[in-house]
């Protein structure tokens, strides 16, 4: 009962504190794995550590990621759109996040 | 759903970040984030992606949406409603009404105009004690909450609360009074664009209920996914059925001077299935599975009252006034004989479960008891409860003769 009640006021927290999921996921992340890996690398040079051409595949590394996240924003932002207009169409008196889908 | 999005945005700002970052300082390449960043992208297109579409794929489909709609109602009950009801509860909730010739303070509400979200019941306790611990205390007898959860509300028009008083305050105490609550209203209560399903069971009924009507009318033609909404619907109504009223938030706060207005379960019944049967009454499999779908909570139900109210809901939806031989013969029925004859069927089970039912209870001496004790002082409630009994067993004795209406068919 107590382990139930607990899951249950988390859950509201999720839901009323933290409304935007997506949003606070992206910010871990972006800031909180970003920044301690930059820091990390402004720190120590792993072309030293691993003795690898550091410049060199790092403008390697940046053409393939710049392919991927390309890939990944198109299609991304495609099935977004459409699953907004369709939970328009669906339902325009409900916030979408309450059929469960968001 | 989030968690995708989270991952795709997070991915895409670990990819860009150390681009960004090698503008300022090129000497030091960000190797290992970008690597990172390329390894979270990798994995959305690889994994997430395809997951998410199948995540979107399942929860897009109607059986999905209202089961867990009903899931998130069920939680609700059972937070709300954790006791189930047992002799020697009262039978019924009946809102408190306030006595006209009382003196009352209206505190209206403050907020900007939206949905009652939520209202925080501890909050609500210091509100009243706040009041009980001031100069006007020894003369404040309750405080009702008027709005119930998920009601609009209205800047400056709607009151959110009643505060009663056993004699007139003077104005200038009236002036801080209200000075005070509009403070502690704010904190109270929470107003929103939208509704919740926190304390608010209504707002997940009324969601089935449009899907239902949605899904059943002329444009959309789809009786399917109106008959899981009534599946749903009865799920939840059968959980309604063998819980006490009111909630235990409403009991606790009541003794401390506090009267919260919610829904009593005759309400819910009728926000479950008045509608439905309003736009599918022509139509026999939907009237067949709302009868089904209460039929089948009737052996759970041990409250007489509830019991009542759910004999109440299909005995007065006058099935037999729309399906009868006559009508069948006049064309005014566009359906087969058989199907008419399932109907009556249906029923005729539905009456017998009743009977059956109002056995048991007469068995285990439940309206016996109801009869000769009550455990209310609201006089509106004992009435109520004498009612039910009487209903009960007038029901008992009456003759399934259902032939009166021309309906011979299975006679």
């Amino acid at each position: 009962m107590m382990t139930q009640k607990l899951k249950y006021k988390i859950k509201n927290i999720f839901i009323h504190q933290l409304k935007d999921l997506g949003t606070f996921l992206g910010a871990v992340y972006a800031l909180v794995i970003g920044s301690a890996l930059m820091i990390l690398e402004y720190n120590i040079d792993f072309g030293v550590l691993f003795k690898i051409n550091i410049f060199d595949t790092y403008s390697r590394l940046i053409a393939v990621s710049n392919v991927l996240i390309s890939i990944l924003i198109g299609i991304s932002l495609t099935t977004f759109s459409v699953i907004f207009v369709v939970m328009q169409l669906a339902s325009h008196n409900f916030h979408p996040e309450f059929y469960g889908i968001f | 759903m989030q968690k995708f999005i989270g991952l795709f945005v997070g991915t895409i700002s670990l990819c860009v970040l150390p681009q960004l970052a090698s503008v300022f300082f090129y000497q030091r390449p960000f190797l290992l984030t970008l690597f990172v960043g390329s390894l979270f992208a990798f994995y959305g297109l690889a994994w997430s992606y395809p997951k998410m579409i199948t995540y979107l794929s399942v929860n897009m489909n109607v059986s999905s949406i209202t089961n867990r709609i009903k899931i998130d109602m069920m939680e609700e009950i059972t937070n709300l409603y954790p006791e189930n009801w047992i002799v020697g509860k009262n039978l019924l909730y009946k809102r408190a009404v306030i006595n006209p010739d009382t003196f009352k303070i209206l505190i209206l509400s403050p907020f900007e105009t939206g949905y009652l979200y939520s209202v925080n019941y501890k909050k609500l306790e210091k509100l009243s004690e706040f009041i009980l611990n001031s100069d006007v205390g020894s003369l404040f007898e309750n405080a009702y909450q008027k709005p119930v959860v998920g009601e609009f509300i209205m800047k400056d028009t709607t009151t959110l609360l009643a505060l009663v008083f056993s004699e007139e305050i003077k104005p200038s105490q009236i002036n801080i009074l209200k000075q005070e609550m509009s403070i502690l209203v704010k904190d109270t209560f929470k107003v929103a664009q939208f509704r919740s399903h926190t304390q608010d069971i209504n707002f997940g009924v009324r969601k089935l209920v449009d899907i239902a009507i949605k899904a059943i009318s002329p444009a959309v033609n789809d009786p399917t996914t109106c008959l899981n909404c009534i599946d749903q619907i009865g799920e939840i109504a059968k959980e309604l059925a063998i819980k006490e009223f009111p909630s235990a938030d409403s009991r606790t706060l009541g003794s401390k001077k506090i009267q919260i207005n919610e829904f009593n379960f005759e309400e819910f019944i009728d926000f479950c299935y008045d509608q439905i049967f309003q736009w599918g009454k022509e139509d026999p499999t939907v009237v067949k599975r709302i009868i089904r779908s209460i039929r089948i909570i009737l052996p759970l139900v041990n409250n007489p009252f509830n019991l009542k109210i759910l004999i109440q809901q299909v005995e007065e939806m006058d099935l037999l006034e729309i399906y009868n031989l006559s009508n069948y013969k006049n064309g005014n029925l566009k359906i087969s004989k058989e199907k008419l004859t399932t109907i009556e069927l249906e029923l005729a089970n539905f009456r017998q479960k009743a009977k059956l039912q109002i056995k048991v209870l007469e068995q285990k001496g439940v309206l016996e008891h109801y009869e000769m004790h009550h455990y209310s002082d609201n006089l509106a409630i004992t009435n109520a409860e004498i009612e039910a009994i009487k209903y009960l067993k007038v029901y008992k004795i009456f003759d399934e003769s259902i032939c009166v209406n021309g309906n011979e068919l299975i006679s």
